[in-house]
């Protein structure tokens, strides 16, 4: 027995590094296309080839050209341009909804969490409401109060996302605070504010990363919904959603409004969604996995 | 007669007729929700340089008593004076004095620090709520509390996690005396440990009461290590305190029928040893339906009727120990025997 | 009163070897007369002469592999275990006594494997086993109980029901018939009030409680062997007085072996035969109780026997503990595994391993200076 230990102790070797080499992959890619996207949307002005709202009523339905690389819509205008400027209200929309979210989640979360009783009730209550609504619902249902316009429905999908965030941050305050790490920095006299910023936050930090990348491309679907309905950006400004909206009349005849949108769209939440799901399996390595 | 520490005589803590009483929980088919005493009437003191010890099962109440000094879990009534001060009427100053000079060490090492941060910030943590000293002493207090305890100076920049469990005690020992306190609750410090461990931080305890003169309030459920450390120990039960007095005279002649039950249990290291084990039957009433009388007749094997109706007052031995039992006296005489095996029903 | 530090040498008793006679050939004729003590005892596994090996283990190793390499968690340890007998297995926590306990029946964690030069029950090869052969000894003829009954029981099921589907396993029993024999198995552990109990659910009963309804469950089949893993180590003091008497009484009943796992060397100086002390991962002395305690040979032994005996002496000296701690066990040290704490350490136990070997009489020890 001693012979064959000595030979299996032999044969050591580093075990780490094809491991670690299988997750990047996720993050490359879906790092490099969401990267390539928000670069699209900054330098739109510089790149896109036309004006987004520049008619050329003659140019009207043309298929992809020299001139217009991925063709034109109803009333001329580039649809490449359009693309290219329609790419920052939706990013923004993902970016600034799902940080709303994260933060008015995260503040509801720990005070619910943290102080409990009464506070926790009716946060809870308020919560469960709002997840209760589908969040196209919601979103129209705030845009009806607000009006319609980009920073309305920016609020409209934040709201709809921070139920999530809340109940995760709860919920990780819930068990943080019944710890004996925070029983010790209690009787240690450390006070609300420095136990929640101290003993409770770090604990959130990782799953709000992750719980944000998850949220990023459902907030885009989201707006890309709204602006289907016209309920964001308003014509002429190019919005994707409003782009598949206004193109489906004509899809017989020049399809390219309609599918171009849809392609970009998809590679964003899949891009998006790679991310998550990287993060995700950093978090918890033992998760199971769709892909392998 | 009280044998009394060395030359300083001041009292640390005197806790008078603690009550601490929790609302039961609401059970399916009871409307009312009964108060449970789980702290009822506990009185102690505990001199500078002196380590109490606070012995009793699951249930007996002497967590929460720990957590009722600390100001942790509110109490409902009785007075906890520290340092002299009473902290009812001391108001914010009072409180203030008690979280700095009074700490606590848990059973569970890992439990207790925060994962997510450095071993020296764990250690600083006192210092920085208390804004004690400047950055420089502070980081210059936790290198010499690291050497104190017996961890290498490199341990500031790494976290709790890489640490041993003996270790991870050491950093919460350490941070426990940051702030200099001159009183530390251990709440069952070494349970957790391996034996060869537990010898390790029960001998550092013991040193650092030496060099820093801070007093413990020790709660154990094993005697054995209880009595290795505790000049005078307390036996609790059910949310009184049974037996109370100078460790090596409770410990070597126990009074109390319950006290007796526990030191005969404890599992002797020798085969060869006769144990006459006196085994308790059933369990600890829940601290909801304590037993009329005497809280332990359910369990005594002396148990009369008088037990039942009447509860006992502490009485003084003359070597120091004080007993809750009608018949202490009786029993170490021999001249009240046993009831039989079978306890009396509630 | 307790012996001094290092134990004086004890007058001889009439001390049954690790092998009993006499006595224990008779309570074995008793029951081949055909009256099973329990009920629940199956007639084809009457045990034979006591004397007889029940449980043999040879160079039993676990061994974990992960890419490229392989750790060591147990290295070659040996057990006989026979009826009527209880072999301790010591150590401190990461000694791998509990991971030898499940490689019995193989039951260790994924990514762990066992191998053994022998491991047998009864005429049963264990080692080769498939999986369906083992699935009918675990419970029927090797039973074990661990350390958290809480944890080991299913919080929303009543525990009646989850000693049902035990009893349905191993007995074949049904409705009215499993929910009496439950209630049987339960007075045979001193529950009280036991009709009223097997409708409740776990967390409406005590530690102590749960554990003897584990041992309910774990003896339900009439096991040959049972392995009881801490079985007192989250109960009270005086619970673990309880629990103890009871597991001694069941094997009397019952003619089991019992193998018990423990760090703590009070509850095996009462309740074991023979101790293996264990040490990163190896056995480091085998001795039957008496000798272990009146002259421990391994310097691990020795300190570990001082320690405790120095906590539970009724004085308050300043202990002299062990000092570092135990090795891990991905990185063995070569040599002996004691080595960098052992106060009698030289350069040959640095470089070289020793060997469990014979010191006297029912001792073996892994030391090279042991006996000097």
């Amino acid at each position: 027995m001693a012979a064959a230990e000595s030979a299996i102790r032999a044969a050591d070797v580093p075990a780490t590094a094809g491991a670690a080499r299988r997750h990047d992959w996720r993050f490359i890619v879906g790092g490099v296309g969401v990267g390539i996207f928000v670069l699209a949307a900054i330098f739109a002005p510089v790149a896109a080839p036309y004006a987004p709202n520049a008619l050329d009523v003659a140019a009207r339905l043309d298929p992809p050209s020299s001139t217009h690389l991925l063709g034109t819509d109803q009333l001329g205008r580039d649809i490449l341009s359009r693309l290219l400027y329609g790419l920052r209200p939706s990013l923004e929309a993902s970016l600034a909804a799902v940080a709303l979210a994260a933060l008015g989640g995260t503040v509801l979360g720990l005070a619910a969490g943290y102080f409990g009783t009464w506070l926790d009730e009716i946060a809870t209550r308020v919560l469960d409401l709002l997840i209760a609504w589908p969040s196209v619902f919601l979103g129209i249902a705030i845009v009806l109060v607000l009006g319609a316009g980009e920073s309305e429905i920016i609020l409209a999908i934040g709201f709809a996302e921070l139920p999530v965030f809340a109940r995760l941050v709860r919920s990780i305050a819930l068990v943080n605070a019944a710890s004996e790490h925070v029983e010790a920095a209690r009787a240690m006299g450390a006070s609300h504010v420095r136990i929640m910023r101290v003993h409770i936050l770090p604990f959130v930090f990782l799953p709000m990363v992750v719980q944000f990348a998850i949220a990023a491309p459902q907030a885009l679907v989201a707006e890309a919904g709204l602006n289907y309905l016209g309920l964001g950006t308003q014509p002429p400004n190019p919005s994707l959603g409003a782009m598949v909206s206004e193109g489906q009349t004509y899809i017989s005849q020049s399809s390219g409004q309609v599918v171009f949108p849809v392609i970009v769209i998809a590679l964003l939440v899949i891009c998006l969604t790679l991310i998550a799901d990287g993060l995700q399996d950093k978090l918890d390595p033992h998760r199971r996995r769709v892909l392998p | 007669m009280e044998i009394v520490a060395g030359a300083e005589d001041r009292t640390v803590l005197d806790v008078s007729d603690l009550v601490v009483s929790f609302r039961g929980a609401r059970r399916a088919g009871l409307t009312e929700r009964r108060a449970v005493r789980a702290v009822d009437g506990i009185s102690l003191r505990i001199g500078s340089r002196e380590t109490l010890g606070l012995v009793g099962e699951s249930g007996s109440g002497k967590s929460t008593t720990a957590r009722a000094i600390l100001q942790l879990v509110p109490a409902r009534s009785g007075t906890v004076t520290f340092e002299g001060a009473n902290l009812r009427s001391a108001g914010r100053n009072g409180r203030r004095n008690l979280r700095r000079h009074a700490q606590m060490i848990f059973q569970n090492p890992l439990g207790s620090l925060n994962a997510r941060l450095k071993v020296g910030s764990i250690i600083r943590e006192p210092l920085d709520i208390h804004q004690i000293g400047d950055r420089a002493a502070r980081r210059s207090r936790v290198q010499e509390l690291l050497e104190l305890v017996g961890l290498p100076a490199d341990a500031v920049g790494r976290f709790p996690h890489e640490f041993s469990g003996g270790q991870q005690q050491r950093i919460a020992i350490a941070r426990a005396l940051a702030p200099e306190p001159s009183l530390i609750i251990c709440d069952e410090p070494v349970a957790a440990l391996d034996v060869s461990i537990q010898a390790q931080i029960l001998q550092l305890l013991k040193d650092l009461q030496r060099t820093t003169g801070v007093s413990y309030l020790f709660i154990a459920h094993d005697l054995n290590v209880v009595r290795h450390v505790s000049r005078r120990t307390a036996i609790m039960y059910l949310g009184k305190i049974v037996e109370e007095g100078p460790s090596l005279a409770l410990f070597g002649a126990p009074r109390h029928p319950y006290t007796q039950a526990l030191v005969s249990a404890i599992p002797v290291p020798d085969p060869s040893a006769q144990q006459r084990r006196t085994v308790l039957h059933g369990e600890i009433p829940s601290p909801a339906n304590v037993p009329s009388g005497c809280r332990f007749r359910t369990r005594c094997r002396y148990v009369t009727e008088r037990c039942r109706a009447e509860e006992p007052r502490l009485e003084t031995a003359s070597d120091g120990v004080s007993v809750a039992c009608h018949f202490w006296r009786e029993i170490a005489e021999g001249s009240h025997r046993p009831a039989g095996d079978a306890p009396v029903p509630a | 009163m307790r012996p001094a530090h290092g134990g004086t040498a004890e007058p001889e008793r009439a001390t049954p070897p690790p092998a009993p006679a006499g006595n224990d050939a008779d309570r074995a004729g008793a029951a081949d007369a055909g009256a099973a003590p329990d009920g629940g005892l199956p007639v084809a596994s009457l045990p034979r002469a006591a004397s007889d090996p029940l449980l043999t283990a040879r160079e039993l190793c676990v061994i974990r592999a992960r890419a490229g390499a392989e750790d060591v968690f147990v290295h070659g340890v040996s057990l006989t275990i026979r009826r009527h007998h209880t072999v301790a297995m010591v150590g401190e926590s990461g000694c791998g006594k509990s991971l030898t306990a499940l490689a019995l029946t193989k039951l260790t964690p994924p990514g762990f494997r066992v191998a053994a030069k022998v491991l047998r029950l009864d005429d049963i090869d264990i080692a080769s086993l498939p999986e369906s052969g083992l699935r009918e000894v675990r419970g029927r003829r090797i039973s074990m109980v661990f350390q958290n009954p809480m944890s080991a029981l299913n919080p929303v099921i009543p525990v009646g029901r989850q000693i049902a589907q035990v009893l349905r396993r191993h007995e074949g029993l049904r409705g009215r018939r499993a929910r009496d024999r439950a209630v049987e198995l339960l007075d045979q552990v001193e529950v009280p009030d036991p009709g009223r109990r097997i409708r409740q659910y776990p967390f409406e009963m005590s530690g102590g409680m749960l554990q003897r309804v584990m041992i309910a469950m774990a003896l339900s089949g009439g096991p040959d062997l049972l392995i009881a893993d801490e079985p007192t180590t989250a109960l009270d003091t005086t619970l673990q007085a309880q629990i103890m008497e009871l597991l001694k009484q069941r094997q009397r009943d019952l003619g089991m072996g019992l193998l018990l796992i423990s760090h703590d060397l009070g509850i095996v100086a009462s309740a074991a035969d023979e101790v293996n002390v264990m040490y990163a991962g190896r056995v480091v002395e085998h001795a039957d109780v008496k000798t272990l305690f009146a002259s421990p040979a391994h310097p691990y032994t020795r300190a570990l026997l001082g320690t405790v005996r120095d906590i539970a002496s009724d004085t308050q000296n300043d202990l002299a503990p062990i000092p570092g701690a135990p090795p891990r066990l991905e990185q063995p040290p070569p040599g002996c595994p004691f080595a960098p704490r052992c106060p009698l350490a030289v350069e040959r136990c640095r470089t070289e391993l020793p060997e469990l070997r014979r010191i006297r009489a029912r001792q073996e020890a892994a030391c090279h200076r042991a006996g000097e």
